[in-house]
């Protein structure tokens, strides 16, 4: 499979066009709000509070009398640095696990794999708010909630292509060329999962940002004043009546960034893996 | 001293019936420059007693007897030193060059890699060399090959990469473990031409595993004959093939198609199958298909009988066979 058509492939895959191009606009929003906003997006104004729509507040105002738009266009960032960083512990430390689960075998394997299964036995959502909880509410706290949840996830994944690969003849010839475990896990190994990995990376960053609004809405995410859209579903169901378009942008942009990864990540899947893709 | 010797090497494979061998009592040993047919049909044990020879033995297989290289007994080291055997001193072919080479990795850094890890080259020198190795198993434009990633060659090609990353280092030994039988007929010859060649001109030894009298008969020195995890016939090639002192050598020729025989005749075939691995008789593992049985072969455990000079044979009715 040649680097070439592996793009042409990506840009044949209708998903993964939809995909990249709603993920586009998000990841544009959270770049454009560190240079532009239209106003600050934690100016309050009271007087000017729930204003509709209008030239001047393009998406109205909240009951602070807050940018609607200036809100979505900074909480982007929140949830793009959320997945990231939530979805970069669980692939390091869940890759890394599952490598050494299926190098090891024996009892490690059996541990790590069975922490995993604990791990999987309570609901994502639940154990994370457990951690906030614990922890406090708060951006870092929520971080590490969903990232420790992506864990098991990453480890599961890792080990089984990881087993897979080390089943396949070029691994007896790699250690009859003299190549140590860890040598062929890293050069052999890793390279041939990470199309896997990168595709379940991309469904999880999805999940992530998912993870975030709940948390946040919740009250145990992003505090305020920084803005988040899972804070600003919870503060406009008081008002869903009064201003119904206070829940929907912000659910709007939840809608666009899950869809948007979930397409892209089918579409990879699809382009990475031909014989999928003809199967459906 | 021997480059390898191996004495009374057997692999016993643990099941929830016992350990089930998979190769039994086999001993043989190798010269420098020698080389060294194993030949048997599937599941004779070929394949793991080469297995055995280089450490890479699946998981649960337990070895026991002795493989001395240059003395030191192999099967007694750890996995470290193995390891730097392994690819260095002992280099193995595999059967399949389709699925023996990494698909994400340009061929010149899988040859490039070996030169590496044991010679510590640098990876330009490493690349050169590459080149040198390409050239040596005579692929067409050696240096455009480097960058090309295994799914754009033919199968002749991916086994002359092979052949290149197993010389990399220069083994001492050369085991090819069916190295032609994934591929047709007339690249068959150019691969087996060439692997006889490199073992003239660089002097190694070579095991050479194949159910094919024919390629054997062509390039080996001596030649093993397993049947059921065993060494039936043991002996130089040439009186090996004009002798074939065990009813199961017969067998195996017997059954080799002659293009002169009556057309719509049928081809012979040894009779049964191969015992399965735990039910192995107590006496000859072959006197179940043998036409020269008698009572005491499924009894007595067959005599190692010397019918030459160095040429053995494990059955008691060599006389019937001379």
């Amino acid at each position: 499979m040649s680097r070439d058509g592996l793009i042409m492939r990506c840009l044949k895959q209708r998903n993964f066009m939809i995909g990249l191009a709603l993920t586009g606009i998000v990841l544009a929003a959270a770049i454009l709000s560190y240079f532009w906003t239209p106003h600050s997006p934690t100016r309050i104004n009271v007087p000017g509070r729930l204003a509709p729509a209008s030239g001047v507040h393009w998406f109205g105002t909240d009951h602070f009398g807050r940018d609607v738009f200036s809100m979505i266009l900074v909480g982007s960032r929140n949830s793009i640095g959320v997945g990231i960083v939530a979805v970069s512990i669980g692939v390091i430390t869940g890759v890394a696990l599952g490598l050494l689960a299926s190098a090891k075998r024996g009892w490690v394997e059996d541990l790590i794999m069975r922490m995993a299964d604990f791990t999987f036995a309570f609901p994502a959502i639940l154990s994370a708010i457990l951690i906030t909880a614990i922890l406090g509410p708060g951006t870092f706290n929520s971080i590490l909630a969903i990232g420790i949840f992506n864990i098991p996830v990453f480890a599961r994944i890792t080990r089984g292509a990881a087993n897979a690969i080390l089943a396949r003849d070029f691994i007896l010839a790699a250690r009859a060329a003299g190549k140590g475990r860890i040598r062929i896990t890293l050069e052999h190994v890793l390279p041939n999962i990470s199309n896997v990995l990168i595709v379940q990376a991309t469904i999880n960053f999805a999940l992530a940002i998912l993870a975030e609004a709940g948390l946040s809405y919740l009250g145990l995410g992003t505090q305020p004043p920084d803005p988040s859209w899972g804070r600003m579903l919870n503060e406009s169901q008081t008002f869903l009546f009064r201003a119904p378009m206070l829940a929907i942008y912000p659910g709007a942009a939840i809608m666009i960034a899950v869809l948007g990864l979930n397409l892209l990540g089918d579409g990879l899947r699809d382009a990475l893996d031909p014989r999928l893709a003809r199967s459906r | 001293m021997a480059l390898l010797a191996v004495d009374r090497l057997a692999v016993h494979m643990p099941s929830p019936r016992g350990p089930i061998p998979l190769v039994r009592e086999v001993s043989f040993s190798i010269e420098k420059g020698e080389t060294l047919g194993i030949v048997g049909e599937s599941g004779c044990g070929k394949t793991m007693t080469a297995l055995a020879l280089m450490g890479l033995l699946p998981d649960g297989a337990v070895p026991s007897g002795e493989i001395r290289f240059e003395g030191e007994n192999l099967l007694a080291q750890p996995e470290d030193r193995l390891c730097k055997l392994r690819g260095n001193r002992l280099a193995m072919i595999f059967q399949e060059p389709m699925s023996a080479l990494n698909p994400v990795h340009p061929i010149g850094g899988q040859i490039a890699e070996s030169l590496i890890l044991h010679r510590g080259l640098y990876q330009t020198d490493a690349m050169a060399e590459a080149v040198r190795l390409l050239e040596l198993v005579r692929m067409p434009e050696p240096k455009a090959r480097l960058a090309q990633y295994p799914h754009q060659l033919s199968g002749g090609q991916r086994q002359r990469v092979m052949i290149a990353i197993a010389l990399a280092c220069q083994p001492d030994i050369l085991i090819a473990d069916e190295p032609t039988t994934a591929l047709d007929v007339t690249v068959q010859a150019q691969i087996l031409d060439l692997i006889h060649d490199l073992v003239d001109e660089l002097g190694m030894a070579l095991v050479l595993i194949s159910h094919d009298l024919g390629i054997v008969g062509d390039i080996t020195d001596r030649v093993l004959v397993m049947y059921a995890g065993k060494v039936v016939e043991a002996g130089p090639t040439v009186p090996l093939f004009d002798r074939r002192a065990h009813p199961y050598t017969r067998g195996l020729f017997g059954a080799l198609p002659d293009p002169g025989r009556a057309r719509g005749s049928r081809l012979y075939a040894i009779p049964g199958t191969v015992p399965d691995p735990w039910l192995v008789p107590g006496g000859c593992a072959f006197a179940d298909r043998c036409p020269l049985v008698e009572p005491a072969c499924r009894d007595e455990i067959p005599p190692n009988v010397e019918v030459g000079s160095d040429h053995r044979a494990l059955c008691r009715r060599t006389d019937l066979t001379t």
